[in-house]
């Protein structure tokens, strides 16, 4: 049973990710501390692909269903986004910030693995299953690591005056891709939700927090475009956003406002 | 006029509380006119509103876009008002459960069922309106990323508009059908039925079943959550361990009987249920566990005094219904299946698989359908696909432009 190795994997996933964080902080920048700093979490970040295709064949089903099984897609996309934003930027901080992020949903795993069952319910069953999901959790990992950028930019301000300006720079790179497959992510849930319950919007909780997410992100695109100098502004609107994303991704079934919510699966 | 020149509408401040002013004037209205009747509001009226509405856009658009009040609405300020009005309606409709269930306050105030409230309509109104003069001032030249922005905003009124405006007349009832029962008629609620087009003989319904789990319980019936992974898929001759036993299944059987306290096999008879004969830890006896069905008792096995292992009522993992299907334009009888996720169009309705009796399980003697006919919705999925193509491009034309 591939969850039993669940622990230990996130060890050698921490490990991987820990040791390529201690290369870039190395001083003699050699040809072979630089091939590292990219090969060792590489090696994490293939690991924890591994890991999940394990999992699928063992399930027979995509591991999708549960909270436990999204986060882990979650800190999957988070590693990888974060390997290759830093591949970009070099940005010491968001290798740091973004690999925590990443061990922090795979640790909430280790204490609510929750118990997680093969079967996959009749409505669940539908082609638009993984397009939905796996785009929302690419989708929230980019706008995870725009919110990560922002609070960098926050605290770095006193250091440097420019970074807050840098940070929102990078943080919008993201938002942009991470907003189009957030659109991308609720179009395709409402295709599906037309397939299977026959109406493409009904105001279940989920969809009207997964709106207001959306309309979050959208006033963000518009301030950013109109003020692009109100820095502290968008850096609050960018942590606010991401705070109601996770939400309406993990708290919707603590909200007394989403009791009757379709989308709270066992799990 | 002159306001509309006052700095004070051209400031990120200003923009917002208008937005709350706005929020203030509608929840006023929705006080004294309480919830809006949007039956009223079914064809022909949703036409003339929705083409009304397009060309009002324009015609003001065309007439006025040089006066300073149509730029203000065409501008970003408009923009950042109208979209902090909407999404102070839905973080309101977010943090209210949507039942009519509420104090007498929050059901004065509409937020209780917000989709029909005052707030709601003046929020889309004006969202619909800037969206639209917005849509206009971008459209010259068109060209470049001028394009994707009329792709995401025009996408965006087209479904909006077209989801909001054609609400009333999206039709929705429920048809029970029973084995071979012909039905032609639907429930739309209240005691009302409606003739329908369409006409459906249930042959046969289907269930199937995932493999069953075990489960640990006490003297009272808790279940014990043992909470670990447990992908287990029971079948004959496996050892398994489950909560700290080691089972080994002598037997599974998909359908049986209990005759006493024996289960024997049985199938193509109601009230079957699943069985599995274990024995636990390496004992020598073995045991017969069942989740019991609406015609037998579930069988259990003692393991301590408090602790009792059988089997979980098996998830459905599919049902649908066998049909045969008749039209007033022709079809004698037509063979369908109609399953979750798999509706059938027809007449244009499409009948979607809702429920079964839950008593009875595989043996429901009657299938429920939930049947639909939404005319707006080609409109409504012409704006979505829009927004698709405007995603897509976004996603990539933006780093692009950037890097």
């Amino acid at each position: 049973m591939i969850w039993h190795w669940f622990i230990l994997m996130t060890l050698v996933f921490a490990i991987t990710w820990l040791l390529g964080g201690l290369l870039i902080f190395k001083k003699d920048r050699t040809k072979s501390v630089k091939l590292f700093q990219w090969l060792l979490p590489l090696i994490g970040n293939v690991a924890i692909l591994i890991f999940i295709a394990l999992m699928w064949i063992e399930l027979d089903r995509p591991p999708m269903r549960t909270m436990a099984e999204t986060r882990l897609w979650y800190s999957f996309f988070v590693a990888w986004i974060t390997w290759f934003v830093f591949l970009k930027t070099e940005s010491k901080p968001m290798y740091i910030l973004g690999y925590i992020m990443a061990l922090v949903f795979l640790i909430v795993d280790i204490i609510h693995p929750e118990y997680q069952s093969k079967n996959l319910m009749p409505a669940l069953q539908s082609p638009w299953f993984i397009p939905h999901v796996v785009v929302y959790m690419i989708s929230y990992a980019i706008l995870g690591a725009a919110c990560v950028s922002a609070i960098i930019g926050r605290f770095s301000i006193r250091k440097n005056p420019n970074s807050l300006s840098d940070s929102i720079d990078l943080s919008m790179k993201l938002v942009y891709p991470g907003f189009a497959l957030l659109t991308l992510g609720m179009l395709m849930g409402a295709i599906w939700a037309k397939i299977a319950w026959g109406n493409y919007w009904s105001w279940d909780p989920k969809e009207t927090w997964a709106c207001l997410t959306w309309l979050f992100y959208m006033l963000l695109i518009h301030l950013q475009y109109s003020h692009p100098k109100r820095h502290k502004l968008l850096s609050n609107l960018l942590v606010l956003s991401f705070l109601v994303l996770v939400i309406t991704w993990m708290g919707i079934r603590y909200l007394p406002s989403a009791m009757s919510s379709v989308h709270v699966y066992g799990g | 006029m002159k306001y509309f020149k006052k700095d004070y509408f051209y400031s990120l401040r200003g923009s917002f509380a208008l937005a709350i002013m706005l929020f203030i004037v509608s929840t006023v209205l929705q006080l004294i006119f309480g919830k809006i009747n949007v039956t009223k509001l079914q064809f022909p009226i949703s036409l003339y509103l929705f083409l009304e509405l397009f060309f009002i856009i324009l015609a003001l658009w065309l007439i006025f876009r040089k006066h300073a009040v149509m730029r203000w609405f065409a501008s970003q300020w408009a923009t950042t008002t109208a979209i902090s009005l909407f999404l102070l309606v839905v973080t309101i409709m977010a943090l209210t459960p949507q039942s009519s269930h509420a104090p007498a306050i929050i059901r004065a105030l509409g937020f209780n069922a917000m989709i029909f409230s005052w707030q709601y309509a003046v929020s889309v109104a004006f969202l619909l309106f800037v969206l639209g003069f917005v849509t206009l001032r971008k459209l010259k030249p068109f060209k470049g990323r001028q394009i994707a922005f009329f792709i995401n905003h025009f996408g965006l009124w087209l479904a909006l508009a077209a989801a909001v405006i054609g609400f009333a007349d999206r039709k929705q009832a429920v048809m029970q059908v029973g084995v071979d029962e012909l039905v032609w008629y639907a429930d739309e609620g209240e005691g009302d039925y409606m003739e329908l087009p369409f006409a459906i003989k249930l042959e046969k319904f289907i269930m199937k079943f995932h493999s069953p789990r075990f489960v640990l319980f006490n003297k009272e019936g808790e279940i014990y959550d043992t909470k670990n992974y447990n992908p287990i898929t029971i079948a004959k001759g496996k050892n398994l361990s489950y909560g700290g036993y080691d089972i080994y299944v002598h037997d599974y059987l998909e359908e049986a009987v209990a005759m006493g306290d024996n289960i024997v096999p049985m199938s193509n008879m109601p009230g079957t249920m699943v069985a599995v004969k274990v024995s636990v830890n390496g004992s020598d006896s073995a045991a017969w566990i069942a989740p019991g069905s609406y015609m037998f008792q579930g069988h259990f096995l003692q393991l301590h005094p408090d602790t009792f292992l059988t089997l979980l009522d098996p998830e459905p993992a599919y049902f649908g219904s066998d049909i045969l299907l008749y039209t007033q334009s022709g079809i004698a009888s037509e063979k369908h299946t109609i399953a979750v996720n798999e509706p059938l169009k027809v007449e244009g309705w499409d009948v979607y698989q809702s429920s079964y009796d839950s008593a009875m399980g595989k043996d429901s003697q009657y299938s429920v359908f939930l049947i639909v006919k939404d005319p707006w919705l080609p409109i409504v999925y012409a704006g979505i696909f829009l927004l698709i193509a405007g995603a897509i491009w976004m996603m990539f034309a933006k780093i692009k432009n950037r890097s």
